[in-house]
């Protein structure tokens, strides 16, 4: 891991650390219904399409954890620490990549404490189709939420009007991005059904993840420098 | 050899032009003054030249090698802006490493030249204004690099500090090019080689500063009797104040003075040769591009 994404991590945790609080709390929430669900699976059986929620629950706690980066974005920009990276050599794009950088680093080491636990209770279910099917909510849990990560930093970075803060609160307004991306999640099951809905939630997410790659590509020509002034 | 170039640049925000068509060069190690109004475009001047803002036209060299086209000329180059950007969260030496761990500079060294020793392991954001600045400033030391550009890095700070700074500023333009940026004419005069005024975006005046002279001199005279009956002066609070049209002029009066018998135990220029250039509105000196 660069030192300079370790870094930029540790500053954003020590600016807030609420809402990783809040990231934690959700994602922990969203493993202990699945590691629930996979439990009592394997031992008296449970609806599949209950598993879905767990998948929002868990993404949502993604993108909160890596939420302090983006207030640290903000937080850089304001007090011109931005203005003084692009002075010693640093193009838009290095900078662009650094936070995200940040962002998915935070996302990762929530993730993989959450595929441990997840995977450890699925062995102690003890089925087999038990442990498919948590091994399949740990795949949408990570293309969904490393998604909405993505493309929610770099939307925030590329338009401005997304790192202006809502009234009475510190978060830039793209985390309402986060929410509404990950909010329909909540439905699709009830709505759809397991199979059709995992479907639809994979494509979502596949859906945001290429819109990140979209605008990861077109980062130079989004931000332009004075956007990253002070 | 350091050279800084600037040919025909013009630069601004979203588009809107700030800074228009300036050309200038700088050849050798000095301090370079560059003075104006509120608005008149030297942030913008500063944030062209370190590379942040791409300018519209024209073209920036440092050393011969175009700013804009490469990234490690710019790397080159020091800016301190006036915003601190330092990391708040962090400690002063937490930040300054923060910052040397990116250009292999050395905060323990930037920490002994700006005497920050005893702030040392305080956040940031525990300092007082000035004490903040003054770690701001030391980034700028954590490497040596040819070109510095210092926008007002003696706001806040008091007479004491301010003077601490100047020196080593004065000290470093022995060998290293300094833009310095300021409001404060005396430090202006104090420090500054060379003078570059801009007013309305446009450079109106490049030019050393020991060649603007005043249109007139006002000097105070303090003495031991009434010498108004020598020489035409009047009283304004401590001194006698005598208005010349040259230097040379003011010493003939100084001379008066002494030969009717008269003890002058103080004589100062009042005013500042640069406040006139400050206020006039279109100063265009005929002195475009390097003296």
């Amino acid at each position: 891991m660069p030192n300079s994404t370790l870094t930029f991590a540790k500053r954003s945790l020590g600016l807030s650390k609420i809402q990783a609080g809040m990231g934690i709390f959700l994602g922990a929430f969203g493993v202990f219904v699945l590691d629930a669900l996979s439990i009592a699976a394997g031992t008296a059986g449970s609806a599949v399409s209950s598993y879905l929620f767990t998948v929002a629950f868990m993404s949502f706690g993604l993108l909160m954890f890596s939420m302090p980066v983006l207030l640290l974005y903000v937080y850089d920009k304001n007090n011109g620490v931005l203005e003084y990276l692009l002075s010693v050599g640093w193009t838009q794009r290095r900078i662009f990549v650094q936070y995200l950088k940040s962002t998915l680093f935070l996302a990762s080491t929530l993730f993989i404490a959450q595929v441990i636990s997840v995977l450890i209770a699925g062995f102690i279910a003890g089925s087999q189709s038990v442990l498919v099917l948590d091994i399949l909510m740990l795949l949408l849990t990570g293309v969904l939420g490393f998604s909405v990560v993505s493309f929610v930093t770099m939307a925030m970075m590329a338009f401005s009007l997304l790192q202006k803060q809502r009234v009475g609160s510190n978060s830039p307004f793209a985390l309402l991005l986060g929410v509404v991306i990950i909010l329909p999640m909540f439905l699709l099951p009830v709505i759809f059904g397991f199979k059709t809905g995992f479907l639809v939630d994979f494509s979502i997410a596949i859906f945001v993840g290429i819109l990140s790659i979209v605008l990861l590509a077109l980062s130079s020509r989004l931000i332009r420098r004075e956007k990253m002034l002070p | 050899m350091h050279a800084l170039e600037l040919d025909n640049v013009s630069s601004g925000y979203d588009g809107q032009v700030v800074l228009h068509n300036v050309s200038f060069k700088l050849q050798e190690p000095s301090i370079y003054v560059v003075l104006g109004p509120n608005g008149a475009g030297k942030t913008t001047l500063f944030r062209t030249i370190a590379g942040i803002l791409e300018p519209y036209n024209g073209k920036i060299l440092l050393n011969g090698q175009d700013i804009t086209a490469k990234e490690t000329t710019r790397a080159k180059l020091k800016y301190l802006s006036q915003y601190n950007a330092m990391p708040e969260e962090m400690t002063v030496y937490g930040g300054l490493k923060f910052y040397a761990d990116m250009e292999k500079g050395d905060p323990d060294k930037a920490i002994e030249l700006l005497d920050l020793d005893q702030l040392r392991n305080k956040r940031f954001s525990d300092l007082s204004l000035g004490q903040k600045k003054r770690a701001a400033i030391a980034k700028v030391f954590l490497s040596e690099r040819d070109l510095y550009l210092l926008d007002e890095p003696t706001a806040n700070l008091d007479p004491v500090i301010s003077k601490e700074i100047r020196d080593i500023i004065v000290k470093l333009s022995k060998d290293k090019m300094i833009l310095y940026s300021s409001h404060n004419l005396y430090e202006a005069t104090d420090i500054g080689t060379y003078l570059i005024l801009i007013k309305n975006g446009a450079m109106t005046m490049f030019d050393k500063i020991s060649n603007i002279k005043s249109k007139e001199y006002r000097v105070g005279i303090k003495s031991s009797k009434d010498i108004s009956q020598i020489v035409p002066a009047h009283r304004e609070g401590e001194y006698y104040v005598l208005t010349a049209s040259t230097p040379e002029e003011a010493g003939l009066a100084l001379k008066k003075i002494v030969d009717a018998g008269v003890l002058v135990t103080e004589m100062r220029q009042l005013g500042n040769p640069l406040q006139e250039l400050f206020e006039e509105p279109t100063a265009d000196k005929n002195h475009k591009g390097a003296p």
